[in-house]
């Protein structure tokens, strides 16, 4: 008797302690509290595995690295290089990449300065590309950075980069988003890797923001920089909070304990509209949601039955069922928000009559059950795509019965992204084109340079074109297109690769992915950038009224 | 009795090798494997694998990888976690503390709700408060899990409640509101996915209880002591509950290793940072070190707590001997 009245009496306790603290939770405004310094909670679905650079393997992690880091230029809200570490973009105009396209120069900020209080120099730009390139590092690609081939400072502030040959994307390295944030040597040259010191995870930049705690799975603390050579920022402090969980995200604007996000899915934007106070944005990524269809493997190793199958597609229905009319849309390899995608192509109208008549050209005749034949093989293709992103599963069944409509079988098998983009060796679906379509999201560099997953060059194992399509042209434009430094004579290059690309089908583009935004609506200058980067310009960021 | 738990403990330690290897091997063999969270990158090439693939140690026999792996292990070295950018001891380390709290909390407040319901339900079994309680078992074994988060999410956090001219609510998610540490607000954050994850502990202890309960109550013993003229609650408590208890020791320790393993889905959708999202985390990104280092200790536990299981069973009933 008397255990079981102790047991009420520390549940009574319980509820006294919580209750009286309850009442102070509920208070919107989190911001403007203290000293007067801003606070802003931003959630994340996922979190950093490393706050360097050098070893990311994430989007996320380059975003990071725009607050702790600056590249000597960042990609702004059109998708263009705008200043960073550097004074002035270099092109040839101004003389800073020269005429014969191999040297390029940057001058850096005078007065920039790590968080530490040492300066900014060019040994640090130098040291950036060695560990890069040092093979003891886990650096995933070197793409572009292995052109160069030596580098000098001259002075403190000026540096000299030599290429192989002319090399357009070089106008985009040494950014956050090709994985070439600025390294401090004076704290990381003694090391002979980078992969597993401490710096990782407490680095010191030269960014606007200087890390202050990570708290694995829970929060990542980020300061306003007083020594960022552009000016403090105005937001004092920056919280990531990591919210595994979308719908949890949804339910923490509404609370107001989070003021930001950058990942919300598409079927919650009605949601979030709903909600005062909170404002919504939404920015095509530089990642394409596309089919990749095995041009190396019968059936679809003939054009023709690829575009039949475009012709079956209705893909303005796909687009509003599966993505509410969100996102932008190009049928080929560039983002139409970077402006490199060519306005005069078109997607394939939807006209399953024409899809039929092209197959029965082709010489594949409907069968009792409605399924085409030829020779006794069935027309049956196999699509594979991620498990568990419901967003897939809603395109391939759409996919499923628009191909069944024009008598084409199709058979779904969703797998792990671990097993889906597994090198051939390792048993990897895709790269092994062990597959006849494939419905995935590729992320691109901002530079519209595609050899790496378009064309012969890209072939696995030497990239990431799944399609396995080669037509040499392709190749020989490809490679014209990296070597000139002629803005038109770049887009008329670009166009043609595009072209080819809605003529032969090796991919078939559904859309650019939307991020759904959300920001209190009292933040000012929030202009995401098509790279997935809100904190380009996270320096003009302030609290509205 | 001392012989049986050196006899199992011996016995366990083959065992454990063998789960690691088998663990090890299996991990190994998965597509991908270590390499996985450098692939999706649309410019790695060949070389760039190749290169990779020497730096973690890859292109050694499997064997030699395993070995070098038990060998670091023995040495209490578990690798260097890639997803945390941390040692995995202490990433493991950093987890713990949270799940252990989440965990605890929840066994603790589930076995002793579960245990009184179960009682309560037994006591006057097709009663009122029977019916009650069975039909709040079912409910609560069949709520997925995600559902009722979400649900107590919008009730509590969302809407809350406002009553004595007050507002209460609770925080939706997180572990805390503030960059320091606040008792008061870190209960506030523990009690939802607390409550979310004692419902259905609560619901099957409570079933076990009752009928374990209901067995007891018919026995002699039982009449006996009504007999000698003890009161009701003393014969309950005193006589039947520690004979009811019995098999319901045996299902508590073996949900135990959860204590540090953690629960999945509730510490996601509550952005718990416990061991159960350490774990999932681990499993997305293809962390193989923090993978072996997770599992080998899980395996460690359950293993562990069956032995426990074993000798609490002796403890309690004196009619079962191990020798």
């Amino acid at each position: 008797m008397s255990r079981s009245r102790l047991a009420f009496t520390a549940c009574a306790a319980l509820v006294a302690l919580v209750v009286p603290a309850c009442t102070t939770t509920t208070a919107g405004g989190r911001t403007g509290r203290g000293s007067g310094s801003t606070v802003l909670h931003v959630g994340t679905l996922i979190e950093p595995n490393t706050l360097n650079p050098v070893g990311g393997t994430l989007v996320l992690e380059s975003r990071v690295a725009n607050l702790i880091y600056d590249g000597l230029i960042r990609v702004d809200d059109r998708g263009q290089p705008v200043p960073d570490l550097t004074t002035v973009v270099p092109s040839q105009a101004n003389g800073g990449i020269s005429r014969d396209g191999r040297t390029v120069t940057y001058h850096l900020a005078p007065n920039a300065r790590w968080s530490d209080g040492t300066p900014v120099t060019a040994r640090d730009v130098i040291f950036t590309w060695r560990a890069i390139m040092n093979p003891r590092n886990n650096v995933t690609t070197r793409v572009g950075y292995d052109q160069i081939t030596t580098m000098h400072a001259v002075g403190q502030h000026t540096v000299r980069v030599n290429f192989k040959e002319p090399y357009a994307p070089a106008i985009f390295l040494f950014a956050d988003e090709t994985r070439g944030a600025i390294m401090p040597e004076h704290l990381l040259s003694r090391y002979a890797d980078l992969n597993h010191i401490p710096f990782n995870r407490a680095p010191i930049g030269s960014g606007p923001y200087v890390l202050r705690e990570w708290r694995h799975g829970d929060r990542l603390i980020f300061d306003a920089n007083p020594l960022f050579f552009r000016g403090a920022p105005k937001i004092g402090r920056i919280e990531l909070r990591i919210v595994p969980d979308t719908n949890t995200e949804l339910t923490q604007l509404r609370t107001h304990e989070i003021d930001a996000t950058t990942d919300l899915d598409p079927n919650q934007l009605a949601a979030v509209r709903g909600i005062p106070g909170i404002a919504t944005r939404i920015v095509s990524t530089n990642g394409f949601r596309h089919v990749s269809f095995n041009t190396r493997r019968p059936p679809l190793n003939d054009p023709n039955v690829r575009r039949a199958l475009c012709y079956a597609m209705d893909p303005d229905s796909i687009y509003q069922k599966t993505y509410f009319g969100v996102g932008l849309r190009a049928p080929a390899d560039q983002n139409p928000g970077s402006g490199w995608a060519d306005p005069t192509l078109h997607y394939y109208p939807h006209d399953p009559a024409r899809a039929e008549a092209m197959l029965e050209r082709a010489g594949w005749i409907r069968g009792a059950d409605g399924i085409r034949t030829k020779n006794g093989r069935r027309l049956s293709i196999g699509l594979v795509s991620v498990t568990g992103a419901k967003a897939n599963e809603a395109i391939e069944v759409a996919l499923q019965d628009a191909w069944r409509a024009i008598g084409v079988e199709t058979t779904i098998k969703n797998f792990p992204g671990t097993t889906l983009f597994a090198p051939a060796a390792g048993g990897g679906i895709i790269l092994s084109g062990n597959f006849d379509a494939a419905l995935y999201s590729l992320f691109r560099d901002p530079d519209p340079n595609d050899m790496g997953f378009m064309g012969p060059n890209g072939v696995p194992p030497n990239g990431f074109n799944t399609s396995f399509y080669a037509d040499p042209l392709m190749g020989r434009l490809q490679v014209e297109a990296v070597r000139t430094f002629d803005l038109r004579r770049r887009h008329q290059l670009y166009d043609a690769i595009q072209r080819m690309i809605v003529r032969d089908v090796p991919i078939y583009t559904l859309l650019w992915v939307p991020l759904i935004e959300a920001y209190d609506a009292r933040i000012n200058n929030v202009k995401p950038s098509p790279t997935g980067i809100d904190f380009w310009n996270v320096t003009d960021w302030r609290m509205g009224g | 009795m001392f012989n049986y738990v050196i006899r199992r403990s011996i016995q366990a330690i083959p065992l454990l090798f063998l789960i690691s290897a088998i663990l090890f091997f299996i991990l190994s063999k998965a597509p991908g494997g270590p390499l996985t969270p450098y692939l999706q990158n649309p410019h790695i090439t060949a070389a760039d694998i190749a290169r990779l693939k020497h730096n973690l140690g890859l292109d050694r026999p499997l064997y030699v990888q395993y070995l070098s792996w038990l060998g670091n292990v023995l040495r209490g070295d578990l690798g260097y976690s890639m997803s945390n950018s941390e040692p995995v001891v202490q990433a493991i380390l950093e987890r713990l503390p949270a799940t252990l709290l989440l965990m605890g909390t929840s066994i603790g407040f589930s076995l002793l709700i579960g245990v009184a319901f179960g009682i309560f339900a037994a006591v006057k079994p097709y009663s009122i408060q029977d019916y009650l309680i069975t039909t709040f078992a079912f409910f609560g074994q069949s709520m997925p899990v995600f559902w009722l988060a979400l649900m107590v999410q919008l009730a509590f956090a969302v809407y809350g409640v406002t009553a004595f001219g007050y507002h209460f609510a609770l925080p939706s998610a997180g572990i805390s509101s503030s960059d320091t540490f606040d008792l008061g607000d870190r209960v506030q954050h523990l009690l939802l996915p607390m409550l979310v994850l004692s419902f259905l502990n609560i619901a099957t202890w409570s079933r076990f209880t009752r009928s374990s309960m209901l067995e007891v109550i018919k026995t002699d013993y039982m009449r006996t002591a009504t007999a000698k003229g003890l009161s009701p609650l003393t014969v309950i408590l005193r006589h039947g509950l520690k004979n009811a208890l019995i098999p319901v020791v045996t299902i508590v320790a073996l949900s135990a290793p959860a204590l540090v393993a953690g629960a999945v889905v509730t510490e996601t959708i509550f952005a718990w940072p416990g061991m159960g999202r350490l774990f999932i985390n681990a499993l997305g990104q293809f962390d193989f070190a923090l993978l072996m280092g997770y599992l080998v200790l899980i395996s460690f536990l359950v293993v562990l707590f069956n032995l426990l299981a074993d000798v609490a069973y002796a403890w309690l009933d004196p009619r079962v001997k191990y020798d």
